[in-house]
């Protein structure tokens, strides 16, 4: 790997003009999460379509995305819908996705007209990476049907490519992520596919002679898609040669992640009722499924889960990945601490996860610093999948809350239950996730996405009182997100670690700027950032609270500070 | 040879008549010294008692002196008269005490014209007397948790103090009959063979207490279906008795109908016939031609007879049998529904169906009427619902309406309540089992198994709340008959399943605390337990509660499996692997144990064993997946099909049946809901066809087939071939019902 170590201080930049905003070293007060949906102007309800057939898709979508499509600095939501199912030949009907654009004051607009994104199939989730490396931000979402990729032109208006791209998808997809496998500048994308169903072949299945959505083994898995960027503006269907093309699940969630340290990206995908994978990334053009090898295909007693979201992250500090998959209620969900060497261990009931997770089907998940306490903590989206479970189930609803857990800052989680806020403890049919610091004051707010019920905006109140420092990447020989860029920060005696991502979570996408909560500290000592291209960055002597964007090769190039109170959504 | 007295087998704990003459003086008349537990031996003649003196003091065991010698009533216990105090004892025997130590042997005394050996049993040995002796009461009143407690104290007892004697032999037996009466043959096994050695090396091998033991052994071997272990056994038990007792003794007669009865089911009618005829003419001669006994000889002979075609004679045996029956218990009585079924079954081969249906009818009806109860209309409307579930359409409604009716009209035993509720559970008709179970509870308010199986019925709809509420009132009734110990002791056990299930986590550690407080030995609580501490990130706990099991039962495949998980996840790696592969030594197609193996051989960097039991894993657990997603197949399937039936698409619901066939052949609902679907679309004679088929490749429950088949004919009007498939029909359902209400 080569290495061109770029020292710029931060310093530097403070001297040409921008103002400190150093926030003392705040004591930890109670962080609470509400719903601001309605107030900052998301006024998203999404349609499951839901049929008497019960078609099974009705049951599972859909995402969002947090990505900032205009390049102003504020993130924006866009938010996948469903429709009603027909058949496969008459065309479906529905409100389509909306994009929402930040307009920096605490609300939003709804853009997705003048976007050009009001498509109005079947859709299930999406992902955002700048994928012809022209400096905006592209869309690809995924649907029952046919996958799009929508080319952001620059001027406000993304065209779908999808045909001259090259993507040629009839498959059931359900979440993708952008990643560079081979490490050559241009971000590759993966798909998941759940299982072949389509109207035509929809089976009747009932729980207690209740009409049911099925059990997604009795249709038959498939094999998910890896696309390889040829960065000409066109992708090829390399699945089969990579070797990918041999294993077939019922793919839900993925995540890139360099879980071995050899500079490769990997990839974990959450299966659901099947083995999960894991597909080591044996030189870019070449995967092994690893799952069982490494530990991380099925649950500690050995059976297979039902996967649904999954994340990846360092929760106990020691700089390497752990994994976390969602699954159904009573059977916790799984999580694997990396032990290094490429193996795991399941320490789901160590951690606190299992007796937490136990009443609840989850869906949507992320690690987020929550509080700014430095540690990762964790977030869940939850709802039953079948609608009419309480018709035969006395201990379980459809509705279910979603959880916040705190992370002890030694892996050991906690829920907070009421104390995460009320945005906490509403009861719905949860499925996408996503985080990310909406009104750019430092703490990270949460976008959620109910199947067949109104998006939740969680807006973070008072996270911001610890400190923390966003940086968003821009790479030059790599890839123009910074995708896989691996951020290391040393503040004292911590180390903290977090790649750049584009796609985790249940059919959807973090914010890509990276967030470090920071606690008290007034200064980070240095940031090394590692490039997929190999190169290195290195800066030193970061003042905390503020938004940095950092060019490949260039250092820091911009510096903003945290809102303080402009962004505060009106309420 | 036993002389004088007869005494009667196991009467330990009664003080002897004659002892207690000979013994007590002026009881109320001194102040008690320690008492002391004595045995004594009782003969006629002073030489007698000096060679068995001489014997006694050679090394022979009192006890077992006194067993073959004594002519007191005492003798069956060993010569044990309970304890004594000293002064309550007459002059002639503190006398003959006077110098003699705890466990030394007396000079010969002379009491009146009769002449006695004593023993002072040392106190050590007398703490084993009394465990045996309350657990041999224990066992008889049916209290086997306590008995089993009392008899494992006992052993440890005798082995404490090296009696490799007959003490240990005893309380060995004693358990050992605990375990056969609770069907436990596996652990009853290894208890009566050690049993047996020691009363062979003691009482020799010609001994009737021997042959005792060799009929036990054989008959938990042949219910083990050890056949081959079992038939030299009972040999040498018939031998024995027929050497001891004479040819023509009652116990003759009954070994012989043991053997008899292996040998039929070995299918070796050939052998077994002429032993059955010996035992029936014993019988007959010695007890008499209406007795009991002689019923059931004559209806062990024509099962052997009929079993060889034999139909012509065994139809009057039967008869027999049954008319003995009848008049010794009454005609309603219950026990009389086997006699008519087994009758039924042969007249049916002869080709008389009509009197086979009247006799299956009147079977059926003694055994689940209530006061024998006409049940053959309320069993008709039961098979048509079940016939047609997998159709949810007003076909069915109306079937379970009027099955309802019936259930309501019908005065039936508990029993049947739950093998047509276990039937309907069986085909995912869960809410109508729950409406059987309700009308059972309403019919039977007092009984607690109708309310514990209402709760079961309640935990397979997934009701759990409502299943808990159940449960617990099972456990809480004052119930009659009430359950026992043991019952109580699985029924808190289950009440823990559903609070664990049901995340109740302390509650259901109470619940299952509650179980074994009440039941020590019950290992399913222990591992219930051991399961939720693993649950519950309580590892040291999990870990008591798996080796605890495992001490009790070192085969308990789990137990190894859930103590290889968390050692596993304590990452005592070297402990994991020795725990997986003594669960795989005992079950090598678990796959869970190899998943343990594997993770732990790879972290301790054997990695190519590790990758090799990975693998070896891997197929297991996608065996396992594949039985499970095809058993979901079959029934989604089965369900799509019929609903396009209902939903007026015939064509593709037949189509998809037979699709179902072809790739299910062996799935008897696909065969069976074809021919519903041909019958409801007029095409009887495609229905016989499919139906006969499914007879013939024998899949499924053949009640339904028999049952529909009767209709088609019918419909066809064929009423011979009808009625033929009816009497089958009645004969089958009784084997489904027996085999789940039983």
């Amino acid at each position: 790997m080569s290495t061109r170590p770029l020292i710029a201080t931060a310093f530097l930049l403070t001297t040409l003009g921008w103002g400190l905003n150093v926030s003392a070293a705040a004591p930890q007060q109670p962080v609470l999460f509400t719903d601001v949906s309605g107030d900052v102007g998301i006024h998203f309800e999404h349609e499951n379509g839901a049929s008497a057939e019960k078609h099974l898709p009705e049951t599972m979508g859909s995402g969002a995305v947090i990505f900032d499509y205009d390049n102003d600095g504020w993130s924006d939501v866009f938010l996948v819908n469903g429709a009603f199912l027909v058949s496969d030949s008459e065309a479906e009907d529905g409100s389509g996705n909306h994009l929402y654009r930040n307009n920096g004051d605490g609300t939003f607009a709804d853009t997705t007209e003048a976007a050009s994104l009001n498509s109005s199939g079947y859709g299930m989730g999406a992902c955002a990476a700048d994928y012809d490396n022209d400096g905006w931000t592209d869309l690809y979402v995924t649907s029952v049907r046919a996958d799009t990729l929508y080319h952001n032109t620059g001027d406000g208006v993304f065209a779908d490519v999808t045909v001259d791209a090259g993507i040629a998808s009839e498959l059931w997809s359900a979440s993708c992520a952008f990643g560079d496998i081979d490490n050559d500048g241009h971000v590759d994308l993966y798909v998941t596919h759940y299982v072949d169903w389509s109207p035509e072949n929809n089976k009747h299945c009932t729980n207690s002679n209740q009409p049911a959505y099925c059990h997604p083994n009795v249709y038959n898995p498939v094999a998910d898609t890896l696309y390889l960027n040829n960065g000409d503006g066109t992708m090829t269907d390399v699945t089969r040669e990579v070797g990918m093309g041999a294993v077939e699940g019922n793919g839900l969630g993925v995540v890139f992640g360099d879980y071995d340290q050899d500079g490769r990206i990997d990839i974990y995908v959450a299966n659901d009722a099947v083995p999960n994978f894991l597909f080591h990334n044996m030189g870019g053009r070449a995967f092994e499924e690893d799952g069982f090898w490494a530990g991380v295909a099925v649950g500690g007693s050995g059976k297979p889960q039902a996967g649904m979201g999954t994340d990846m992250a360092d929760i106990d500090g020691d700089g390497l990945f752990e994994v976390f998959v969602t699954n159904l209620d009573k059977e916790t969900h799984s999580l694997y601490q990396n032990l290094g060497e490429g193996l795991f261990s399941d320490i789901t009931l160590e951690s606190g996860l299992a007796q937490a997770t136990l009443p609840f089907v989850g869906f949507g998940t992320a690690f987020l610093d929550y509080d700014n306490d430095s540690d990762l903590d964790l977030a869940i989206a939850n709802g039953d999948v079948i609608d009419n479970v309480s018709l035969y189930r006395d201990d379980t609803t459809y509705e279910q809350r979603n959880l916040l857990l705190e992370n002890n800052g030694a892996g050991r989680f906690s829920e907070l239950g009421p104390a995460a806020g009320p945005g906490f403890q509403l009861q719905k049919v949860s499925r996408g996730l996503v985080v990310g610091d909406l009104d750019n004051d430092g703490d990270l707010d949460i976008v959620v996405s109910n199947n067949g019920q109104p998006a939740d905006v969680l807006h973070n109140e008072g996270g911001n009182s610890n400190s923390s420092l966003l940086v968003r990447t821009v790479g030059t020989r790599s890839n123009r997100s910074g995708i896989g860029a691996r951020l290391k920060l040393s503040v004292g005696d911590r180390l903290l670690v977090r790649d750049v991502r584009a796609g985790s979570s249940y059919l959807g996408q973090n914010d890509g700027r990276v967030h470090f909560g920071l606690g008290s500290a007034r200064t980070a000592d240095r940031l090394e950032i590692e490039w997929p291209s190999g190169d290195v960055d290195i800066i030193e002597d970061i003042e905390v609270n503020h938004i940095l964007t950092v060019v490949e090769g260039e250092g820091v190039t911009d510096r903003q500070p945290f809102e303080t109170d402009t962004a505060e959504p009106s309420r | 040879m036993r002389k004088g007295l007869t005494v009667q087998k196991g009467s330990v704990w009664l003080l002897p008549i004659v002892a207690w003459c000979l013994i007590l003086s002026s009881l109320w008349a001194r102040p008690q010294a320690a008492p002391a537990g004595i045995r004594m031996i009782l003969v006629e003649t002073e030489a007698e008692a000096l060679e068995l003196r001489a014997r006694i003091e050679a090394g022979a065991s009192f006890e077992l002196v006194a067993r073959e010698n004594s002519v007191d009533a005492s003798a069956a216990g060993g010569g044990y008269l309970g304890r004594v105090a000293p002064e309550n004892l007459q002059t002639e025997f503190r006398n003959a005490l006077a110098d003699v130590g705890p466990g030394q042997v007396s000079p010969v005394a002379r009491v009146g014209s009769a002449f006695v050996l004593l023993q002072v049993i040392p106190e050590e040995e007398q703490n084993w007397i009394e465990l045996d002796t309350a657990a041999q009461r224990a066992l008889q009143q049916g209290r086997f948790i306590e008995a089993t407690a009392l008899f494992r104290e006992a052993i440890e007892d005798a082995e404490t103090l090296g009696l490799e004697d007959y003490r240990l032999g005893e309380s060995m037996n004693g358990i050992a009959a605990i375990y056969r009466l609770q069907e436990d043959w596996a652990e009853a096994a290894p208890l009566y063979r050690r049993s047996l050695e020691i009363r062979e090396r003691l009482l020799g091998s010609e001994h009737v207490d021997v042959a005792a033991s060799l009929n036990n052994l054989a008959e938990v071997e042949r219910f083990l279906g050890n056949y081959r272990e079992a038939e030299p056994l009972y040999r040498r038990s018939l031998s024995i008795l027929e050497q001891a007792l004479g040819p023509d003794h009652p116990n003759v007669a009954r070994s012989l109908n043991n053997l008899a009865q292996l040998l039929e089911a070995q299918q070796d009618y050939a052998a077994a016939e002429p032993l059955s005829r010996r035992s029936l003419d014993i019988a007959e001669r010695v007890l008499g031609q209406d007795h009991l006994e002689v019923a059931a000889s004559l209806n062990n002979l024509a099962e052997i007879l009929e079993a060889q075609r034999n139909y012509a004679e065994a139809a009057p045996l039967y008869r027999r049998s049954a008319s003995i029956l009848e008049q010794a218990l009454g005609s309603g009585h219950p026990n009389l529904a086997s006699s008519h079924g087994n009758l039924g079954r042969v007249v049916r081969a002869q080709g008389d169906h009509a009197e086979a249906v009247g006799l299956f009818r009147r079977s059926l009806s003694l055994r689940w009427g209530e006061g024998s109860a006409d049940v053959s209309e309320l069993l008709e409307r039961f098979s048509a619902l079940v016939r047609l579930a997998y159709f949810l359409d007003t076909e069915f409604e109306q079937a379970f309406r009027e099955y309802q009716a019936a259930l309501r009209e019908t005065p039936v035993r508990e029993g049947l309540y739950f093998a047509m509720s276990a039937l309907l559970v069986e085909v995912a008709r869960e809410e109508e089992a729950e409406a059987v179970m309700l009308v059972a509870v309403e019919a039977h308010p007092n009984s607690w198994r109708a309310q514990y199986e209402l709760a079961e019925v309640f935990v397979e709809s997934m009701k759990l709340q409502r299943a808990l509420q159940e449960m617990e009132r099972a456990v809480q009734m004052r119930a009659n008959p009430a359950p026992d110990p043991r019952q109580r002791s699985f029924v808190y056990q289950r009440i823990g399943d559903i609070q664990s299930e049901l995340l109740d986590f302390a509650a259901a550690e109470s619940s299952y605390g509650t179980s074994l407080d009440i039941d020590p030995d019950r290992m399913e609580s222990r591992m219930a337990l051991g399961d939720l501490y693993l649950r519950n990130n309580r590892p040291e706990e999990a870990l008591e509660q798996y080796n605890e099991v495992i001490s009790f039962q070192p085969e308990n495949a789990a137990a190894h499996t859930g103590s290889a998980e968390v050692n596993l996840r304590m990452r005592r790696y070297e402990e994991s692997v020795l725990a997986a592969e003594n669960a795989l030594r005992i079950d090598p197609n678990d796959a869970a144990p190899r998943y343990h193996r594997a993770r732990a051989l790879i972290q301790t960097g054997q990695r190519d064993e590790g990758q090799s039991e990975l693998r070896a894993y891997q197929t297991l657990q996608a065996e396992e997946q594949a039985a499970e997603d095809r058993a979901r197949d079959v029934y989604v399937l089965n369900r799509d099909a019929a609903d396009k039936l209902v939903d007026g698409q015939p064509e593709e619901a037949l189509r998809l049946f037979r699709e179902g066939i072809e790739s299910h052949p062996g799935e008897a609902a696909f065969h069976f809901n074809l021919a519903v679907a041909q019958s409801r679309l007029g095409e009887h004679e495609a229905a016989v066809q499919t139906l006969e088929n499914m007879i013939d490749m024998e899949v499924g429950d053949d009640f339904l087939a028999r049952r529909s088949l009767a209709g088609e004919y019918e419909m066809l009007g064929n009423l011979d071939a009808s009625e033929q498939h009816l009497a089958a029909y009645l004969e089958q359902i009784e084997a489904a019902l027996r085999s789940r209400g039983e």
